[in-house]
């Protein structure tokens, strides 16, 4: 087989060009390997040639509007490359994120594959999570060893179209995505087994690394709430009695609007709870309870709030996916925004 | 507490009209079987089906699973509670059949909630890797309800309560169980004068004093123990009552998540754990507490009165297990911390729920929870052949789809396939 072609992407001071005061500089390219480009090529061995190098600035990619990523993907492309390896960036957050920018170009425009090195702090990482293979690497370029001989591993399983394994068996930063997949043990001996090598004070590795959840910073108190336009919004499974628009009871598919604008309070006539998650029977007796539109009606009428908004946004929250709930989240605030609302009495379950 | 657990390997099941082990051959009394199941006004019929490995057959509306066991020496009769008084069981001798179970079916009620109804086994094909009972001999009960009702009766059909059903729902539920758990016990009956193939004895014997303690935490939803549900008290159980039945799940959530009594007799984790007793560790019990599912107050109660009793057991370190759904699942963490924070280790068996890749499959989290075990993803969907005989009803419910397939559906439709209890081995990789 013909030795696979590599592209190296580094930065300026990698490439040689210079340090933060050459930050700026412009896209360009070499031939053959350069700088810590020389040990990545002895890494690849026989598998792989480096036949060019491709540099930029930090800075003029920080502050590239597109035109600059835009003009170093020709720069790759002239190359004929099978493969494009970045970095390793290291902990450099601005190296990170160029690396991550033209991976993602070159593998969009060229539809080549790509690899870059970052370490796993780096916000290169939630970047570029799931769209450009990353192989993890030190904080500094002390693990610069490492780092190359590991992204050499990648480039060339990458380029050669090997089956890829689970993040852990290849040693890559994971992508997020998650399969099922049989083990030779159940999970109830896999269970004791780390259990017994934490009491050790082994390493047990956990199958399930904790995630890293969105923090939603609570917005500031309404500065005039006897101006303010307030919604009632839940996610309690209220519905029209007999459910006629057939919200689901778990995994929702939808959420819906109703007009509450000429009504005092939430009738038990009139409404009930579909929620699956939780014992209905209160809810749908006393529906105000869910939806406080009887106490928000009194704070209206004694001026405390300036007006209630006309529509009742309402879902079941229970089962489903979080990405589901994002995007009727994400509907339901532009919903808001558009209608003027101020603020939202929102209930939880 | 000692425990003599005779095992008889059954190699093949004959419908016939007499009860009967021999040489390796179950024979069952189809008619002694509908007797007993329609000793219960409630039924108005039972059907029976053999469902054999390899079979093109999937057993739809699955309620649940029993290994047949029966009692022949020591206190008690097995599923304490529900069969006979709620005697304590645990000791003695009991004899199990290897190979068999008690499947029951029904399909699906007015009044019952179906969103999460739908529960199948495949008996051959991918479905088959899933299933728990693929190897096994599986005799099918197909229960029919009765329709007639009386005034007084009636009342119990209105449906008040979305989660749990109407409460003649609850009730015919409670049956269903009940039917399947004397079936079961019956089956194992006629092994009462014969030497069992295998004889095992289980008794938590004292060990050396420096191996770690450790405790099983069962967290358990709508389970009865002894026929009764928990409150928010825990109940520190002896892992032979669970192997007498003395554990017996009720309610049919998340199929793929059902914790199939057949799984309980035979616990995954309890099993695990008594076969390092004495050489790797101390078993020193099951820790049974119910989840919480209705107010924040209820789960710091419910986690303190566990974490207390774990403490005075002077435990080292738990297994724990969880029940399925995201309610419950928050208490498992609330144990998982206060545990930790006390400096006992845990491990926690825990389901994944997420759809897509940014969706991090838990309801919550605590950083403590620092070893958790992955027992699959049960919104993974799988695809299933076509299947020449259905078992258990015509339909899925939701959607509303012909049973024989083909069909693509998540893991979570197949029973038991993402195990909470630590059964299958199916687990979770990361790419």
């Amino acid at each position: 087989m013909a030795a696979l072609k590599v592209v190296h992407y580094m930065n300026q001071f990698f490439a040689g060009i210079g340090g933060e005061e050459v930050a700026d500089a412009a896209p360009g390219s070499m031939q053959g390997p350069v700088g810590p480009g020389i040990a990545l090529a002895r890494a690849l061995r026989e598998d792989a040639e480096i036949v060019g190098t491709v540099y930029c600035g930090d800075n003029r990619m920080a502050e590239d509007g597109g035109s600059v990523v835009d003009e170093l993907v020709k720069l790759v492309g002239e190359f004929a490359p099978d493969v494009v390896i970045a970095g390793p960036a290291f902990g450099s957050g601005r190296y990170g994120l160029a690396c991550g920018r033209l991976c993602a170009a070159v593998q969009e425009t060229l539809r080549l594959p790509t690899v870059m090195g970052v370490h796993v702090d780096s916000p290169a990482i939630e970047a570029n999570r799931g769209v450009v293979r990353m192989v993890p690497t030190s904080e500094t370029a002390v693990g610069m060893a490492d780092a190359l001989s590991a992204l050499a591993k990648m480039a060339v399983k990458l380029a050669s179209n090997d089956h890829l394994g689970s993040a852990y068996e290849e040693g890559y930063i994971p992508t997020g995505r998650r399969q099922n997949r049989f083990s030779d043990q159940t999970a109830a001996k896999r269970a004791t087994g780390m259990l017994l090598r934490k009491l050790r004070g082994e390493d047990h590795l956990t199958e399930w690394p904790l995630p890293q959840y969105d923090r939603v910073a609570p917005a500031p108190p309404l500065a005039d709430p006897a101006n303010a336009t307030i919604a009632l919004v839940t996610e309690g499974g209220i519905v029209l009695k007999g459910n006629p628009s057939r919200l689901e009871s778990g995994w929702a598919s939808k959420w819906l609007m109703y007009d509450i604008g000429g009504e005092g309070a939430m009738s038990s006539e009139k409404y009930q709870s579909i929620h699956g998650g939780f014992d209905t029977t209160a809810a749908s007796a006393e529906p105000n309870r869910m939806v406080p539109l009887d106490t928000a009606r009194d704070l209206e009428h004694e001026g405390v709030i300036g007006r209630l908004h006309d529509a009742l946004l309402t879902t079941t929250g229970n089962m489903g996916p979080l990405s589901s709930f994002k995007q009727y989240g994400e509907e339901m605030a532009a919903e808001l925004l558009r209608a003027k609302v101020d603020g939202v009495v929102l209930t939880a379950t | 507490m000692k425990l003599e657990l005779g095992t008889f390997e059954v190699a093949d099941v004959v419908i016939s009209d007499k009860s009967e082990l021999a040489g390796g051959t179950l024979y069952v009394d189809v008619r002694k079987i509908r007797e007993l199941v329609l000793e219960d006004s409630n039924f108005s019929g039972v059907e029976v089906h053999l469902a054999r490995p390899g079979e093109s057959t999937r057993i739809v509306n699955v309620l649940d699973v029993v290994e047949p066991r029966h009692k022949i020496a020591g206190p008690g009769r097995v599923f304490p509670g529900l069969l006979g008084p709620p005697t304590m069981v645990g000791s003695g001798r009991t004899h199990r059949l290897s190979g068999v179970t008690v499947i029951e079916t029904s399909e699906s009620l007015d009044g019952e909630p179906n969103f999460w109804r739908d529960s199948m086994l495949d008996m051959s094909g991918p479905g088959a890797e899933y299933n728990l009972f693929a190897d096994k001999l599986n005799l099918v009960l197909e229960f029919e309800p009765k329709t007639e009702f009386s005034d007084e009766e009636l009342e119990r059909l209105a449906l008040t309560n979305l989660n749990r059903g109407s409460a003649w729902v609850e009730h015919y539920h409670r049956s269903v169980r009940i039917a399947g758990l004397k079936v079961a016990e019956h089956l194992a009956e006629c092994t009462r004068d014969l030497e069992p193939d295998r004889l095992d004895t289980y008794e938590l014997g004292p060990v050396d004093p420096e191996l770690p303690r450790v405790a099983y935490s069962c967290q358990v939803l709508f389970h009865l123990l002894y026929g009764e549900f928990l409150g928010s008290l825990p109940a520190l159980v002896h892992p032979n009552e669970l192997m007498d039945g003395a554990l017996v799940n009720t309610h049919n959530t998340v199929a793929s998540t059902r914790d199939a009594t057949h799984v309980l007799q035979n616990h995954p984790v309890v099993r695990e754990l008594y076969d390092l007793h004495g050489k790797e560790l101390d078993f020193v019990g099951v820790l049974v507490y119910q989840g919480q599912i209705k107010s924040q107050d209820d789960k710091e109660q419910s986690t303190d009165h566990a974490l207390t009793a774990l403490q005075m057991m002077a435990v080292d370190g738990i297994v724990m297990t969880w029940t399925g759904a995201g309610n419950p699942g928050i208490d498992v963490m609330l144990l998982c911390q206060k545990c930790e924070q006390q400096g006992i280790k845990t491990t926690i068996i825990n389901t994944e729920m997420g759809l897509t890749p940014e969706d991090t499959g838990f309801v919550h989290f605590v950083p403590e929870a620092d070893a958790i075990v992955n027992a699959g993803n049960y919104e993974e969907t799988v695809t299933l052949p076509a299947v020449e005989e259905v078992i258990g009803g015509p339909k899925l419910m939701e959607p509303d789809l012909d049973a024989a397939g083909p069909l693509e559906v998540p893991l979570r439709y197949l029973h038991g396939s993402t195990n909470v209890m630590g059964a299958s081995r199916l687990g979770g990789v990361r790419y």
